[in-house]
């Protein structure tokens, strides 16, 4: 047995090495003493993909001078009136469906990044997305899988360690990293009809594992997909079930897509079991094209309704200190409305960060240029950029996922 | 410093107070020329010091104020290791595990440093994922014939007849063994394509069943022709026609032509959805002429309405559909080489998407509550007056005065539509990421049909490239053609409960008629977990729920799905297999489903051996039909 008490000789020599130890943590930060405290520093992420390409503009808008007369000449039926916005700064208010999000703001919390997006920006629903997805600096030069797959796959994370709770998505697919992705937890688990078919019979007879073929790796890549996927489904069904069943509110969520969503993100974040680090929303229906004032505010006030309620949820589960919550679309929309009162495809987009770990404030400015230039905002952040900072805060070397990043640092985003 | 830096001192206080020697030392520093020593500002805005060390670029620390004093990076992994050989011996189990973990960062660390001293730059480590240049791609290295669209010259082989059947239509069946048993074991190509794309009576009662999913009869006040209904009678459609090659291409074109039938909340309209379904099927049962279908898409109202178009008049532009007409309908936003096929509108208005705007104005619809339909009409005081010239500068612009102008010019002009159509139809019938050889051949063939896909899809179907081993096994069933052929399989076209069958679609992120993700035909995505779970789900309940099997007519029997008489759990096995047209079985895969066939399962889930007892029949059900659920959730059956 190990005699744990010190001498008094042993404790002086020891602060000594702690000086040097101090010294050398200091002297020392890339060569990966502190990043082995870092990582699986149970830090969370929240990324809500409000898929269409929703109008930052109308959810962070420029309340005075040049900015917002030229907006509101743009934009004679969409622009909210400054009176009645929730006001962040002298120059800028959020759309008045968005209190939980002030809320936050109120708290410090809150960070909101202008003119985020990439190089060669894309105007194309799928085209940006996948930029998105992908994580890169230029959407030309893209990586062949999601970054979130790539994290995965170089981190070895299980399969519930980064989940999408609105189905396939792209930011998982593409690379080895196989992350549950379903519509919805409360139907992810087996059904078993009748007495004989369950997945009991799979494990059992291990048809399906890797080890019961001895032709495995000769098998082409899908065929490796598809028996991963099964064996994956297998492996967290019951657990997944078990959690759903197991889950308590303090706050109940409302019966909306995104109410179910958020839902499922507080389940996967507070159960110890699952050790789930990201959770993935994507909600599609932001594509505006016309009316938008009467269908991007009810948009908003679903999104505003859900995070709050998820908001309530982390801080009374003392998850919210180590949370991150990153809401963004694969671009913004046109700085005019068109004539159905909508407006159209557009480009670099306002993201909203927040949670327990976020330095609250806005990042960057709009330029009266970036209105008057084109039809739609230029890019000057980053989404690497971003990516990176996520990642790093979460104890991950984002240089072997990302490469390298570019454009303004978001350094302070995160405490 | 803030409270995490404190955090840190207390922490290494603590673990250097309380922990053995080998923690933590700072190895001896080597003598090297000043002058050798430079940094390098990472991405990250660290900075790290390099040397020269025996020719050699190497990452390390300076010692402060010694100019000459250098301790190369892969001094800390000696010392690293070192210290992890003392903690061995010392048996600390704990400071092994710290160290080893602590090695290993080290070890990458130094290592990813040592890269951007020698390369002189922060250039990003390698990804783990190959990168997918825009711009060309390698050209295709594999058998030629997987890319050659010549006719296959010999006969076809049974497995390959089967491919023609799964991957171009429902599935292969008795039914369809039944419709090409004259022509032999081995036909040739041509023959059997032609055959298995011509078009036929449906059988007696099919579409009057159709018919009732939808009640035709709008006044009445049902559930039916609801969108539950119209999923349900394009599933029965499916499963019961005779024209797999027509229906299986209205799915394909539907993967192109997208359209949402729940953007109209107002039921009186919910049934447009399927007059727009019927626009597609036209034209898969005849020529499938695409421009022609393009000008009858662009005036269908729910197309107006869902993309639109409805709003869009010379005094208020909306430029919504011009832009997927480009995008998603005719041509991608870049062609092969990565450049872009149309321009953006720029704020005076330009550009080819504001053009294809202007030039599709004047189309406008009312919602008429008498007849129970919306009404198309074309205004022209509501027209911009063109000519509307698309692509200016380009060897390929045309001048256009309305929709009509605008498509057919798109079709005939613009040189990226046929390779466009050539990649949709590669993914959805050969693989998910054809390569540009392939698109090229194709798109030309195409283009040499007019756009009249029936002629262009039979030259594909009998192309070598189509029966090439290469391109098997690679594209994952989607969850409609799983169910179908699934359904088809066990002989319950007919005797299934469909209302059961469009639940399970919705579990199986396939509802057709709703909006549709941009990725929801995407082939990758039909190989996640939750997808191949309810697809298991799926299986479960048409097999073990008798809610599903809607069999008062006609009846359906159980037994049929497993063979008559005595047969040993090997002869069922294989029985089952011929059934599905599975491959061979390994080894290990036949003793598995032995082993099945051998195992019981207990009320409390738990699973015992007892020998498989052919003698009883509610056994030989149980265990014939979970063969079945095996096998159609196996790997085989989930890909073409």
């Amino acid at each position: 047995m190990v005699n744990r008490l010190i001498s008094r000789r042993d404790f002086i020599k020891k602060c000594a090495y702690c000086a040097c130890g101090m010294t050398a943590w200091g002297a020392f930060p890339s060569l990966g003493l502190r990043s082995a405290f870092a990582s699986g520093n149970n830090k969370k992420v929240l990324f809500v993909n409000l898929n269409g390409g929703w109008d930052t503009l109308q959810v962070l808008q420029p309340a005075t001078g040049q900015l917002y007369n030229t907006l509101a000449n743009y934009r004679p039926t969409l622009k909210t009136d400054p009176s009645q916005l929730l006001m962040l700064s002298s120059d800028y208010g959020l759309h008045p469906n968005l209190t939980n999000i002030n809320s936050i703001w109120q708290e410090g919390k809150l960070g909101a990044i202008f003119n985020l997006g990439y190089e060669n920006m894309s105007r194309s629903h799928q085209d940006a997305e996948v930029a998105f997805a992908r994580g890169v600096i230029d959407r030309k030069n893209p990586t062949a899988s999601g970054f979130i797959n790539r994290l995965g796959e170089y981190y070895k994370f299980t399969s519930m360690q980064a989940v999408s709770v609105s189905g396939t998505d792209p930011a998982f697919s593409g690379g080895a990293f196989t992350g549950v992705q379903t519509p919805g937890l409360e139907n992810y688990y087996y059904e078993h009809f009748g007495s004989d078919w369950s997945e009991g019979y799979f494990r059992q007879d291990n048809l399906y594992s890797q080890a019961s073929l001895s032709s495995y790796d000769i098998l082409k890549p899908k065929q490796k997909e598809t028996l991963n996927a099964v064996d994956l489904a297998i492996n967290t069904s019951t657990t997944i079930k078990s959690a759903v069943k197991n889950a308590t509110f303090i706050q109940n969520y409302p019966n909306t897509y995104l109410g179910r969503s958020f839902k499922d993100s507080d389940i996967l974040f507070s159960t110890p079991t699952l050790n789930t680090e990201i959770s993935y929303i994507r909600r599609i229906g932001f594509d505006t094209h016309s009316n938008q004032g009467s269908s991007f505010p009810n948009l908003l006030a679903e999104l505003d309704t859900a995070f709050g309620i998820f908001v309530t949820n982390m801080k009374a589960k003392g998850l919210w200190n180590n949370l991150m919550i990153v809401i963004f679309s694969e671009f913004g929309r046109t700085n005019k409305e068109n004539a159905s009162a909508g407006t159209d495809h557009g480009g670099a987009s306002t993201v909203l960060v927040s949670g327990g770990l976020t330095n609250g404030g806005l990042y960057g400015e709009l330029q009266l240029s970036d209105l008057t230039d084109n039809g739609w905002l230029p890019q000057r952040y980053y989404t690497v950029e971003l990516y990176r900072q996520v990642i790093a805060k979460m104890g991950y070397d984002p240089q072997p996922i990302f490469g390298n990043t570019a454009g303004p640092s978001l350094g302070g985003l995160f405490i | 410093m803030g409270f995490n830096n404190y955090l840190q001192i207390v922490i290494i206080f603590l673990i250097c107070v309380f922990t053995p020697e080998y923690a933590l030392t700072t190895p001896k520093p080597v003598v090297v020329n000043p002058k050798s020593i430079f940094s390098i500002k990472k991405s990250n805005g660290k900075k790290i010091y390099c040397s020269t060390i025996k020719n050699v670029k190497t990452y390390g620390k300076i010692v402060s104020g010694k100019k000459n004093l250098f301790i190369p990076g892969n001094l800390f992994i000696k010392e690293l290791k070192l210290k992890l050989s003392q903690a061995k011996r010392a048996k600390d189990k704990k400071a092994i595990s710290s160290l080893t973990k602590k090695l290993k960062l080290l070890n990458q660390e130094t290592s990813l440093n040592n890269n951007i001293c020698k390369n002189g730059s922060d250039t990003p480590s390698p990804t783990p994922t190959s990168s997918t240049p825009t711009t060309p791609p390698t050209p295709f290295a594999g058998d030629p014939n997987a890319v050659s669209l010549e006719p296959i010259e010999r006969n076809l082989t049974s497995d390959e007849v089967r491919t023609l059947f799964v991957k171009a239509g429902f599935g292969f069946t008795e039914k369809e063994q039944t419709l090409i048993n004259d022509l032999g074991s081995s036909p040739a190509s041509g023959t059997i394509v032609d055959r298995f794309m011509a078009e036929r009576e449906e059988d007696n009662g099919v579409l009057d069943t159709v018919t009732n999913f939808l009640d035709g009869d709008l006044s009445k006040s049902s559930w039916q022709h609801t969108p539950s209904g119209q999923r349900q009678a394009i599933f029965y459609l499916m499963a019961n026609t005779n024209n797999y090659f027509a229906e299986r291409l209205t799915l394909a074109l539907l993967g192109i032509w997208t359209v949402a039938g729940d953007v109209i909340a107002d039921e009186t309209f919910r049934h447009t959805f399927w007059n727009y379904y019927q626009i597609l099927r036209k034209h898969a049962h005849g020529i499938a002429d695409l421009p022609s279908l393009g000008i009858e898409v662009t005036r269908d109202p729910l197309m107006l309405i869902y993309l639109n178009n409805g709003e869009n008049t010379k005094e208020s532009p909306n430029e919504n559909y011009a832009r997927e007409l480009q995008e998603l309908f005719t041509m991608g936003p870049e062609n092969l080489d990565g450049l872009p096929n149309y321009t953006e509108t720029t704020l005076s208005g330009a550009g080819d998407i504001a053009t294809a705007a202007r030039a599709l104005t004047g189309l406008t619809y009312n919602l008429n509550y008498s007849t129970n339909q919306i009404d198309v009409s074309y205004q022209v005081k509501k027209h911009a007056v063109g000519p509307h010239v698309m692509y200016p500068g380009t060897p390929y612009q045309f001048s256009a005065e309305n929709y009509e102008d605008l498509i057919n010019g798109i079709f005939s002009h613009h040189p990226n539509v046929k390779f466009f159509y050539a990649k949709e139809l590669l993914k959805e019938y050969v693989t998910p990421n054809p390569p540009r050889e392939l698109i090229e051949a194709f798109g030309k063939v195409i283009a040499d049909s007019n756009y009249q896909l029936r002629t262009a899809m039979s030259s594909l179907l009998k192309s070598k490239a189509f029966y090439n081993p290469l391109w098997k096994d690679s594209l994952p069933k989607n969850s409609l053609l799983f169910g179908v052929e699934a359904v088809k399989i066990l002989g319950l076209s007919k005797a299934y409960n469909y209302g059961e069958a469009d639940r399970q679609m919705m579990n199986m992120q396939m509802p057709i008629n709703l909006a549709p993700s941009v990725f929801w035909f995407n082939p990758e995505g039909w190989t996640n977990p939750a997808i191949l779970m309810e697809k298991a789900n799926f299986l479960s309940q048409i097999l073990g729920d008798s809610t599903a099997q809607n069999s008062s007519s006609p009846p359906w029997d159980p037994m049929s799905l497993v063979p008559s008489g005595n047969k040993s759990p090997s002869e069922v096995i294989e029985y089952v297999r011929t059934k599905l047209g599975l491959p061979e079985f390994s080894a290990d895969q036949k003793a598995a489903l032995v082993n099945y066939m051998n195992t019981v399962r207990w009320y409390d889930a738990s699973l015992h051996k007892e020998e498989y007892n052919n003698q009883n029949l509610d056994k030989v059900k149980q265990k014939g039909h979970g063969l079945y659920y095996l096998l159609l959730n196996s790997m085989q059956f989930q890909l073409e």
